[in-house]
């Protein structure tokens, strides 16, 4: 491990990657429009992604830049899918909202 | 560690995701092609032949040592061993689409599955964090689909509140394995055992947060909240797949994670979080089958309890323990194709077989269906003459013999509690008609019929029988 | 571990085939009981006739010897790590076998006279075969689960041929009694099972005799908890009151089961494993005691019936304690051979009684006798062949095995258990020959006038007559006289292979299964005790003779039998109360516990208890489900709820790592 190759300290990178990842947390938790909450899954995603950078370059590994890479095709193809399915489950809806749906419980 | 650019591209270790993988790409052609009255059977028979192809093929496997494609996937009896039961519960989930969803959807549907089968497979042999993020997400990402198949709201709504719960644990898991990466500088799995990581506050949190994404897959308590609603709103096929498949390939992960990652001299308390997920797992699972009234919620408890029932083996992480948590695996997996495929083969589009009513006095109409359906939930509650009680046994003997005796008590609460919801429907069954007029039962195609005996022979002979693979155990590291 | 087996492993059809047979002839019978008639019980003999020539044939394999592993093992199933089930097929199971179906044949044979004209005659054969079947599988099991299968089917067809009579009230009770006390051994056993399973890890004869060092001090527990098992099949003190009861069974059930094969269980288990009793010295002393102590009790309990059947059954009881008490003090050799030739004088008394009871229309009581020595020429040629044999006479077949168990506990360092058998031997001499004088000598003093005795009327033949044998009596067919003369030969001879101690043909062939120890020689040598014993039991026949032997007319023996009847010790007429004992020890307490479980503990305690568990019970699943409030952001709050708990844990904990 390397840290000398980072510009700043890496337990900023660290935190800041938290501090995304626990907005997109409370996007999803707390906002209660479908597009919000696929944004908001992003966010946490690419949060991730910040740190696998990250340790990449302490670790002058290129896995973590590829991972990073997967991890944004396969962001890609989920967030695809969920608009897709946002789009069948609200299309006679008036209002967008994910609170609307619950048909199953119990 | 960089991966050697001069690394052979072993094709033939993955043959049978690439099976697979061809046989989903066939399955949309041919549907297109095929008459609209032989669609539904088309996809299924080519979905079925590519599966028992995949399924030799992996057989083929088993004495194979090493990994291919760089470190990213495992060869061995333990991938072979749980690849074939993904490959089980694909072939025997294609078979429900023989009454359930409507026919234009089914050959679409059947190639979701396969892709949906190609993720578990990966993660059976996924050795490197890569490959397991990619087995997860391919696996989820075609079940997303496959869940909003049916045209009925519910379906639709489990499809959504899936994709955002899964993805969500994605998240965490993703971030977990980021930390796990910065701990030892490598994705390869293998890696986090070299250079004294045991103290490593990259490798506890990452760790945390890794669990977090499996402890999701595999639905334990208090992750489990995802289960109910989207097996009660998924298609009949897809939760039948999808309560199989999934843990299968998270069980897959996760004991290999355990087993071949963590490094030496793992303090007892590293592990300790997973068993008590695996004894609330009981608890909760068992006191939520208590009042339901659709087959398929109540086999998703079902399933949020058995996943902690299979935990218990693990705990302790004994050789022994593995072999007899795939015992309880395989048995798990022929009992809940068994429930669901009795269901289906009481259902048609609508899937009538998935409400609880369709069972009243099922045994003066239908009486071989009604004994088998009664052998499979004996199955599941762990009473003879089935593989359930053995394996139950078995699990308990691992519990108490590791200390894990808290989790072995637990595990008799959980079942006796189970006793009270399973037996109430095995007494409708057997209640006299009401009188009432009933709705005609649909007659199920003899296929489905031949694989629910088929089902019930295994459970039985398996008692008597409970070999496992001996060599699974020192599997890749 | 490595796994031992006892026995030379191969295939053995022979073993397979003579194993299977009976049970194939029972299902026959069975399944085709109405078509079959009386070709029923020829089928069955048949079954065991082939089982016994197997047994002959395939005689050498068990006693093959290949660098120390002496027998035949058969592999059958693997189940678990250490549950493997196969048959053993050595020296100790051989002898067992040999007389389970030689015997066994022989008693069929009877059967199908003694049986003739019953309403179910095709489902006794059908159980008579089972019964030999779970026999076999008893003593040639390679493991003590498959002991235990056997051991337990055994209870079960004993069951089945007690209350064969299930019209009668006494039958049925009977029956029932001795399921229950034999369960009771089903249990022990099951627990020195578990006993096994948890401190060797597997239930193979081989692994368990290979691994006794590893019980420790459990080893006594399991030796008494298979002893316990052993006295309840072979009605040991103090579980010995159903043999008697089970007398109510046709007569060839209590020659076959509770004489020659069934009630030796016990013995044979002990036998088997000799290797956990001669690490157990405690355990050897108790059941060398009991034995001993049963063989006394037994024999002086049989002094005091009057019941024909039930004379013989203590006198069973008392010879199976002559057995136990062999090889509990590790005499295996004595005990083995008693057990061989009791076999065969036992079986030949009880059917010898057969005849009589049978030509006396189901008479059983001996004061209602005398006198038939004339009319049953032949019955009386054979019991009285049989008491001598069970008295001891020098020569014939009980002397040469009783002796060699009394002389046995006096080599093992048992003197007072010597002293037990050599007075047991006595009072057997007494009360045997006190049944032969009532039976057979002086005036006949029953209302059948014995003119009819040996006349059999025509018109009868053939009618159902169950247990009551309508009103005719008839003599004996040939079918059940020729199992008897066959019986005389063994009777007689079979103690000729005992004949040399140390160095006899017996001896030899046990060699190699029990690992003959050399001992200090005993103060009294094996003639002297041959003598001590003959002087007994002459003693005894003297006695008998005096009381029974001369009794003059009918109308004074029957006015001094009835005398001495009402002047009997209460103590002996009440088989010294232990069934009374049991009774107020464990069934009153147990009627009152389920009176009390029944009014007040069921309906307030235990109801209550399960109502409010299965309140709770909903009410938390109702928690479950409240959770489940199909919200999809509260879901997420619990998925983010647990990763927050799950991320607190391990970094509050990975930092004090």
């Amino acid at each position: 491990m390397d840290l000398t190759v980072l510009p700043v300290a890496l337990g900023d990178y660290i935190g800041l990657s938290l501090v995304i990842f626990f907005i997109g947390v409370a996007g999803i938790a707390l906002r209660r429009n479908p597009l919000i909450v696929l944004m908001s899954i992003e966010l946490m995603w690419n949060a991730a992604n910040l740190l696998f950078i990250t340790f990449a370059r302490v670790y002058m590994n290129n896995a973590g830049h590829i991972f990073a890479f997967l991890v944004i095709t396969v962001a890609a193809a989920e967030a695809a899918i969920g608009l897709a399915i946002v789009v069948v489950v609200f299309r006679n809806a008036k209002n967008v909202d994910v609170d609307d749906v619950r048909i199953l419980r119990g | 560690m960089i991966a050697n650019p001069t690394t052979q591209v072993d094709w033939n270790g993955i043959a049978p995701i690439i099976t697979i993988a061809v046989t989903a790409l066939v399955v949309p052609f041919a549907d297109l092609f095929a008459r609209t009255h032989a669609k539904r059977w088309v996809a299924i028979l080519i979905g079925g032949l590519g599966t028992l192809l995949a399924a030799g093929l992996c057989a083929q496997q088993y004495g194979s040592t090493g990994t291919v494609f760089g470190g990213a996937f495992a060869l061995g009896g333990f991938t072979v061993v749980f690849e074939e039961i993904v490959l089980l519960a694909l072939f025997g989930s294609l078979l429900l689409f023989a009454t359930t969803m409507q026919e234009r959807r089914v050959g679409g549907s059947v190639a979701l599955m396969l892709w949906s089968a190609c993720g578990a497979l990966l993660m059976a042999g996924a050795s490197n964090l890569m490959t397991v993020f990619l087995g997860i997400e391919l696996l989820s990402l075609a079940l997303y689909c496959l869940c909003g198949m049916n045209d009925r709201p519910a379906s639709r709504e489990s499809a959504l509140k899936y994709l955002v719960l899964s993805s969500t644990a994605s998240g965490f898991m993703l971030l977990g394995m980021a930390l796990l990466f910065g701990a030892s500088g490598s994705v390869a799995l293998s890696s986090l055992t070299l250079g004294g990581l045991a103290t490593s506050s990259f490798l506890w949190s990452g760790s945390a947060l890794f669990f977090v994404g499996l402890a999701f897959k595999m639905s334990l308590a208090p992750f489990h909240a995802w289960s109910p609603d989207v097996y009660e709103g998924a298609p009949m096929p897809v939760t039948a797949f999808m309560s199989v498949a999934t843990k299968a390939a998270t069980l897959a992960v996760l004991a290999r994670f355990l087993y071949a990652a963590l490094p030496t001299g793992m303090s007892s308390a590293f592990l300790l979080p997973i068993w008590i997920l695996a004894g609330l797992s009981m608890l909760v699972g068992n006191l939520g089958m208590l009042a339901q009234t659709d087959l398929k919620r109540l086999l998703a408890y079902s399933g949020v309890a058995q996943a902690g029932y299979l935990l218990v083996a693990l705990a302790g992480t004994t050789a022994l323990g593995l072999r007899y948590a795939i015992y309880y695996l395989v048995a798990y997996a022929i009992m809940n194709l068994g429930a669901f495929s009795v269901a289906a083969a009481l259902s048609d589009e609508k899937e009538a077989g998935s409400a609880l009513s369709a069972y009243h006095a099922l045994a003066s109409r239908r009486p071989y269906l009604a004994a088998m359906m009664s052998l499979f939930l004996l199955a599941l509650a762990g009473l003879p003459p089935t593989a359930g009680f053995l394996g139950k046994i078995l699990l308990l003997s691992t519990g108490v013999a590791t200390g894990y005796w808290w989790l072995a008590v637990l595990l008799i609460l959980g079942t006796a509690i189970s006793l009270f919801a399973y037996a109430k429907i095995i007494r409708a069954m057997y209640a006299r008609p009401d009188g009432k007029a009933q709705p005609e039962l649909p007659v199920a195609p003899w296929p489905a019929m031949i694989s629910i005996a088929l089902y019930g022979i295994a459970l039985v002979v398996m008692t008597f029988y409970p070999l496992t693979p001996s060599n699974i155990v020192p599997f890749v590291r | 571990m490595i796994h031992h087996v006892m026995g030379v492993d191969g295939t053995y059809p022979l073993l397979l085939t003579l194993w299977l047979l009976p049970l194939l002839g029972g299902v026959l019978c069975w399944a085709f009981g109405p078509q079959l008639k009386t070709a029923a019980g020829w089928l069955a003999s048949g079954a065991l006739l082939a089982s016994f020539v197997l047994t002959i044939v395939a005689w050498p394999t068990a006693t093959q010897n290949l660098n120390g592993a002496v027998g035949a093992h058969q592999a059958l199933v693997s189940w678990m790590p250490g549950f493997d089930f196969g048959l053993l097929f050595d020296p100790l199971s051989l002898i067992w076998t040999c007389i389970i179906t030689g015997v066994g044949f022989l008693i069929h044979l009877y059967s199908i006279g003694y049986m003739h004209g019953d309403r179910a005659f095709a489902r006794f054969f059908a159980f008579l075969n089972f019964f030999v079947f779970a026999m076999l599988t008893l003593v040639l099991s390679d493991n003590f689960a498959g002991l235990l299968i056997g051991w337990g089917l055994v209870g079960l067809a004993s069951y089945f041929l007690i209350g064969f009579w299930f019209e009668k009230p006494s039958a049925v009770a009977a029956a029932r009694k001795a399921f229950v006390i034999n369960v009771v051994g089903d249990i022990a056993i099951m627990m020195a099972i578990f006993i096994m399973i948890a401190k060797v890890g597997s239930v193979g004869y081989g692994d368990v005799f290979s691994h006794v060092a590893a019980f420790g001090p459990t080893l006594f527990a399991v030796c008494v908890c298979l002893f316990i098992g052993a006295a309840a099949k072979s009605a040991q003190l103090p579980l010995h009151t159903w043999l008697p009861d089970a007398m109510e069974g046709p007569t060839p059930v209590s020659a076959l089961i509770h004489a020659a094969t069934m009630v030796t269980a016990g013995v044979y288990l002990i036998a088997r494993c000799a290797p956990l009793w001669n690490a157990s010295p405690d355990a050897q002393l108790l059941v060398g005691t009991v034995g001993g102590l049963t063989a006394l009790v037994g024999a002086i309990l049989g002094t005091a019936q009057w019941d024909i059947k039930r004379i013989l059954a203590y006198s069973t009881m008392s010879q199976i304690g002559y057995m136990i008490m062999g090889v509990g003090v590790g005499a295996y050799e004595g005990g083995v051979a008693h057990f061989f030739t009791h076999a065969f004088f036992k079986a030949q008394l009880f059917l010898g009684s057969g005849i009589v009871i049978h030509a006396l229309a189901n008479e059983q009581d001996v004061r209602r006798m005398g006198g038939l020595r004339k009319k049953l020429p032949f019955a009386f040629f054979a019991m009285l062949i049989g008491v001598l044999a069970i008295c001891g006479l020098p020569g014939l077949s009980g002397s040469f095995s009783k002796d060699a168990v009394i002389q046995g506990a006096l080599e093992h360092g048992h003197p007072w258990l010597y002293v037990v058998g050599v007075v047991t031997a006595g009072i057997t001499a007494y009360y045997m020959f006190r049944m032969l004088f009532l039976t057979f000598t002086g005036a006949h003093r029953g209302e059948i006038d014995p003119s009819h005795l040996g006349m059999r009327h025509p018109e009868l033949v053939g009618t159902p007559h169950g247990d009551s044998h309508s009103e005719h009596h008839h003599a004996p067919a040939w079918l059940m006289n020729v199992p008897v003369a066959i019986l005389i030969v063994p009777t007689i001879a079979a103690g000729w292979l005992l004949f040399g101690g140390g160095a006899s043909w017996w001896a030899t062939f046990f060699a190699t299964t029990f690992a003959p120890e050399t001992l200090p020689a005993a103060p009294i040598s094996e003639m002297a005790t041959t003598g001590i014993v003959l002087l007994i039991v002459a003693l005894g026949f003297l006695v008998a003779y005096l009381r029974y032997g001369r009794m003059g007319d009918a109308k004074a023996a029957a006015e001094k039998l009835r005398m001495e009847t009402v002047h009997a010790f209460p103590a002996l007429t009440n088989a010294f109360y232990f069934d009374a004992a049991l009774d107020a020890l464990f069934v009153r307490p147990a009627a009152w516990l389920g009176a009390l479980s029944a009014q007040i503990l069921d309906p307030h305690i235990i109801d209550g208890a399960v109502r409010e568990i299965v309140h709770l019970a909903r009410s938390l699943g109702n928690g479950v489900r409240a959770v489940q409030s199909g919200l999809l952001r509260a879901y997420v709050l619990l998925v983010v709820g647990g990763a927050v708990v799950f991320i607190a844990y391990y970094t509050l904990i990975g930092v004090h790592r």
